[in-house]
């Protein structure tokens, strides 16, 4: 079945917007949690960063429904988001 | 099971993954294609940039080795004799690829140019008068800056990037027979064979094709994924360029004259510091001033890594001031990212299978992007279709052919004109440009046979135009093993062969070519 523009739309904001954002969070929380120094930290934050990038995209479009692939996206963005600040 | 069939089972609410995958990848693989094709060609063919770089500087003629030692004492004699404001010498010592020393100076452009770059001789340091020309530089650049201003084609390579790992994951999945249509060719079958050549050419050098593009984004990774180093880098991000490229910056002058250390001594320490490697670049700030310091940085092409390993010595006194680090495990593993994606390290058989991989890959794309259009002739007449048909043409035979009017300005433009760099780009561009404009006006098919016979006539006139501008011509590279311009002729003519025989077969048979 073809989709309709809404949920394209949304599939496609949140695999390729979404998509970078938790890549970005993923990077930070274990540039800073990694117990490592803080180059080594960076780098594999970075470096995993990428991955989940591609993952999280084509999770936007593999998903079943529309709900499940924005809430794929945004649940480990908020549950990364809110402990990120927290790590010394 | 069929695509349809496989849909049919589901609530309609629900959609199969295989059908998802299969528009993922056909409108993201259409919307980068163009942008991927490009900055796949410019890389595969950034393989051989230094050759690319001799190639477009024909005074450079066959010149015999030199030790380190040799080449840069007789380049610190010459450069010394100029050494009046000068902020920095970066020297590159002549590799088994490139036989000269290349040196940029960087000035206070109170008494001189900000700027300068000199080759060479490296044996006797004096200056060899090259034309000016950006050759394989040109198109190694644009590979990921894609001339544009700012880091604006940095982001969008990375973005493409991203692009090509997704077409790769939801390809695969698409795919699903991967083995079975390997060794399935169904020639002259119109759609059917475009799709088995890009499904081939997909699988056969799939792992090349995910390593390079993964290690391409590492090459970018600061750009791309700063948030990291935004947070760990408070005191700046300056600290963490120290920590990752071993580069501080220089010290204050302190405007006291004092001449440099004798260089081979400290050659020979960072020789035996790295068990018996070479030194690849010297880099001098503040030369003749009491504050000067020298660093010594290893050959790149010694490792597959590419995380620096230097050393940095107090340019008067010749004491070591320090050297870098042992590197962590991720620091090492992004050192062999980034050394594989540059391949600095292959031999030259190595980079030949990383050329042809890279050639499969232009071709997976070139492919992807035609079956778009061939599958969806009987829509031949909308602006859109019409849109992708001139794009494809514009950028599968168009840039071809920019690169061949590059290689070909390089020796028609005067030797000793000096803005001939400005030219020789934008020769480039403005065949480009001209390319898709053609492709935009002339109807699709006679738009694809008269781009595809152009590519073949300009590269196969490189060899014929080198020969008679600088008496360097094939028969004689070929008789006195000069294998960099023996091989550049040899694979211009091959691309000529193969753009001719496309174009041979295109009229032959049409879209049901391949």
């Amino acid at each position: 079945m073809r989709l309709t523009w809404l949920p394209m739309t949304a599939r496609i904001l949140t695999g390729f917007v979404g998509g970078y954002i938790l890549s970005a969070i993923v990077a930070l929380f274990l540039a800073k949690a990694l117990p490592a120094v803080r180059l080594e930290a960076v780098l594999t934050g970075a470096m995993i960063g990428f991955v989940i990038n591609v993952v999280a995209i084509i999770w936007a479009f593999a998903a079943r429904s529309t709900w499940r692939a924005c809430l794929g996206i945004l649940i480990p963005c908020a549950l990364f988001g809110a402990i990120t600040p927290f790590i010394r | 099971m069929s695509i349809a069939a496989d849909q049919a089972r589901r609530p309609a609410a629900e959609r199969g993954l295989r059908p998802a995958m299969a528009e993922l990848h056909t409108w993201g693989g259409l919307l980068f294609g163009w942008l991927l094709f490009a900055i796949f060609v410019t890389g595969t063919v950034s393989y051989f940039r230094d050759e690319i770089s001799l190639w477009m500087r024909p005074e450079i003629g066959q010149l015999t080795a030199t030790t380190p030692e040799v080449a840069a004492d007789a380049a610190l004699r010459q450069l010394g004799e100029d050494s009046v404001g000068v902020r920095r010498w970066m020297i590159d010592l002549p590799t088994d690829r490139t036989p000269v020393t290349s040196v940029l100076v960087l000035r206070d452009p109170k008494t001189g140019p900000a700027a300068m770059r000199l080759t060479l001789d490296p044996a006797s340091g004096a200056p060899i008068k090259v034309r000016n020309t950006a050759g394989g530089d040109f198109l190694y650049y644009f590979h990921f800056d894609l001339y544009m201003p700012q880091r604006f084609g940095r982001y969008l390579t990375c973005t493409a990037a991203i692009v090509m790992l997704v077409a790769f994951v939801s390809g695969v999945i698409t795919h699903r027979r991967i083995f079975k249509d390997f060794f399935t060719f169904r020639p002259r079958k119109g759609q059917r064979s475009w799709l088995d050549a890009h499904n081939t050419l997909g699988v056969m050098a799939l792992p090349f094709h995910v390593m390079i593009t993964y290690t391409g984004l590492i090459t970018l990774l600061p750009l791309y994924l700063p948030w990291g180093i935004e947070a760990m880098y408070p005191d700046g991000r300056q600290k963490f360029v120290v920590e990752m490229f071993d580069d501080a910056p220089p010290r204050k002058p302190l405007n006291v004259a004092a001449p440099l250390a004798p260089i081979a001594p400290l050659l020979a320490i960072a020789s035996a510091e790295w068990q018996g490697g070479t030194v690849g670049r010297l880099v001098i700030d503040n030369p003749g001033d009491q504050a000067a310091t020298i660093r010594l940085v290893r050959q790149d092409s010694e490792r597959i890594s590419h995380a620096v390993q230097s050393m940095l010595f107090d340019g008067s006194n010749g004491a070591l001031i320090s050297k870098t680090p042992v590197i962590g495990a991720a620091a090492e593993a992004r050192g062999i990212f980034h050394g594989l994606h540059l391949a600095r390290f292959s031999d030259i058989w190595l980079r030949w299978m990383f050329f042809i991989s890279g050639v499969v890959g232009c071709a997976m794309i070139a492919t992807g992007l035609v079956l778009w259009a061939v599958k969806r002739r009987r829509n031949a007449a909308t602006v859109g279709h019409k849109i992708v048909d001139a794009l494809n043409v514009t950028a599968i035979t168009g840039l071809p052919i920019a690169i061949a009017a590059y290689f070909l300005c390089n020796r028609l433009v005067s030797a000793a004109s000096p803005g001939r760099t400005v030219w020789e780009v934008g020769c480039f561009f403005a065949v480009w440009l001209i390319a898709g404009l053609h492709a935009a006006i002339r109807p699709q098919r006679a738009a694809w046979r008269e781009q595809l016979w152009l590519a073949a006539t300009l590269f196969a006139a490189a060899p014929f135009v080198n020969a008679v501008t600088t008496g360097r011509g094939l028969p004689r590279s070929l008789m006195n093993g000069d294998w960099v311009f023996g091989g550049f002729d040899l694979t211009a003519l091959a691309t000529a062969a193969l753009f001719a025989m496309s174009a041979v077969y295109y009229a032959r048979h049409g879209e049901a070519a391949a």
